[in-house]
């Protein structure tokens, strides 16, 4: 098992199957974790499971969610959480995250739509975080979401997360490309909307590339190498919150590891250069 | 004053799911809610397309993407694992009445070897011996072993399709397909004969020994059981050897 280096940020990549598996187990990259969507592993069979378990005896495991639906209008999926809840008790990840977001009504549609930002809203998802922890017993971590166009609400996106926050006993996995891409998305000040998150509650930190479709629109595709401006909102954001756990996210059009690798070894310069000797 | 919240969601999965006939959540930009209803149509078009490429290559670009439309539009999708997307779309295409059978059957033998990329593994009885003797024991029919028979040769056809060609639709069966997993975890086919298709789906519904199971089979077909059981040693040998049998456990 690899440990580590307390001093520096731990980096990690996503686990996906196909080529990107195949090369992370034969090059064995130098990254701190790997993180997979549970329900991209649950009830999932044959040699590819052997694989999987072969990996995480060399590389902790982070867990990034995508159907939780927290913020959903239809109640919870008791028996998902289950299976989420068997999933993460055989695998031991380091932390269980999702989005703050919801992903279905009373059925899926498989990809994040915008919670609308109301105080209601607010009472909805903070019952729901309870019910996922104390089914789970440990803590969730949510994303803050990219998205593109606002609904109606009555606070801010800022606000919203914060009164969760203060209100829940979740982490926020601060997605860094995310607050970049609303910031063009809605028009706010990037840095300002990471200096208001609290830098005790932000457990894990994730980056990812982008296409900009419009000059006032992003659309957040994890497609694409990561941009300049989220570079620097990165260092930014080490400034902010300290050394926290890293992923790099790919998700679509993903290069040859190499390539990938080379953006693990910018993130850590990154955190370097943001965080001093300190994480040199 | 704002509306409900949970009326704002349930306007927006409206509109994503159906914007042509449904106005975009209040609050919202109309040109922006156009983004998401493309981005989530193109998500599950993706899905869909994963797990059926010569379906795909096999429809004109409209018919795929009216399909496509209408299915995301009109079928709720309950399970929270995407996998589980493309049986609803095999279920749904049954009422297609404008679906010829051909592109039917090969939605469902894609369908059986997606199924198959990420089935759970069986888990064999502990009696199981996997170098068993077939005859003299009860074999053992992997339940990733898939039976089907077939209007349309689907397997040739399916094939041609992912090698970029535009098969001929082939001559009508019945064809007997045996889809099972490869020990490297890749859907496999093979073509039997209408005999071995037989002897396999005897097995899996037999306790007896498998040489009962041939005689049963020579009683058919009206064959000596010795001529029968020529044939059917090596068939069944064949089989455990790649994995259609799991192995043998002794006769009840």
């Amino acid at each position: 098992m690899r440990l580590p280096n307390t001093d520096s940020v731990p980096v990690g990549i996503g686990l996906r199957r196909g080529k990107l598996m195949s090369e992370i187990e034969a090059q064995r990259p130098d990254v701190d974790f790997l993180e997979v969507a549970p329900e991209n592993w649950i009830r999932f069979g044959g040699p590819a499971r052997a694989r999987f378990k072969a990996l995480l005896e060399d590389y902790p495991l982070y867990t990034h969610g995508l159907s939780l639906s927290i913020g959903g209008p239809a109640p919870l999926d008791e028996a998902f959480l289950d299976e989420i809840a068997a999933f993460l008790d055989e695998y031991q990840p380091v932390l269980y995250s999702d989005h703050l977001s919801f992903c279905s009504d009373n059925a899926h549609l498989y990809d994040l739509m915008p919670i609308p930002f109301t105080e209601a809203a607010v009472d909805h998802v903070v019952a729901r975080i309870d019910t996922v922890q104390q089914r789970l017993g440990r803590r969730l971590a949510l994303e803050n979401v990219s998205y593109y166009s606002p609904v109606e609400s009555t606070m801010d996106e800022r606000t919203f997360i914060l009164e969760i926050l203060a209100r829940s006993g979740c982490d926020l996995l601060l997605d860094v490309n995310n607050v970049y891409v609303n910031s063009v998305n809605h028009g706010y000040d990037p840095a300002a909307f990471i200096d208001a998150m609290p830098a005790e509650r932000v457990r894990y930190l994730h980056v990812a590339g982008h296409h900009q479709v419009e000059e006032d629109l992003i659309i957040d595709s994890h497609g694409a190498p990561v941009s300049d401006p989220v570079w620097d909102l990165l260092g930014h954001t080490y400034r902010h919150v300290g050394p926290v756990p890293t992923l790099l996210e790919r998700d679509f059009d993903i290069p040859p590891l190499d390539e990938l690798m080379g953006e693990v070894a910018t993130i850590r310069q990154v955190a370097r250069r943001a965080l001093g000797q300190k994480a040199a | 004053m704002a509306s409900d919240f949970r009326a704002t969601q349930e306007a927006f999965t409206r509109y994503v799911r159906d914007p042509e006939a449904n106005p975009p959540p209040p609050g919202s930009k109309p040109e922006r809610m156009a983004w998401y209803a493309r981005l989530f149509r193109n998500n599950i078009d993706g899905i869909l397309d994963t797990a059926f490429p010569a379906l795909h290559a096999a429809l004109a670009a409209d018919d795929w993407q009216t399909r496509v439309q209408r299915f995301f539009r009109d079928r709720p999708l309950h399970s929270p694992l995407l996998r589980d997307v493309p049986p609803e779309f095999v279920d749904y295409l049954a009422d297609d009445q404008a679906l010829p059978d051909w592109q039917r059957e090969l939605a469902a033998y894609e369908l059986a070897r997606f199924e198959l990329l990420t089935a759970e593994d069986p888990e064999p009885p502990t009696d199981l011996d996997p170098d068993g003797d077939p005859l003299a024991d009860r074999p053992l029919v992997s339940p990733l072993a898939r039976l089907m028979v077939t209007r349309w040769p689907v397997d040739a056809i399916a094939a041609g399709y992912e090698s970029g060609e535009t098969p001929a639709p082939g001559q009508p069966g019945p064809h007997h397909l045996l889809i099972f997993r490869d020990a490297n975890g890749a859907p496999t086919c093979q073509r039997l004969s209408p005999a071995s298709a037989r002897l396999l789906s005897l097995l899996a519904e037999s306790t007896a020994p498998g040489d009962e199971t041939v005689a049963q089979l020579a009683g058919e077909m009206g064959m000596p059981v010795d001529e029968l059981a020529a044939f059917a040693a090596p068939q069944l040998a064949e089989w455990q050897d790649a994995g259609v049998l799991l192995g043998s456990v002794s006769a009840q």
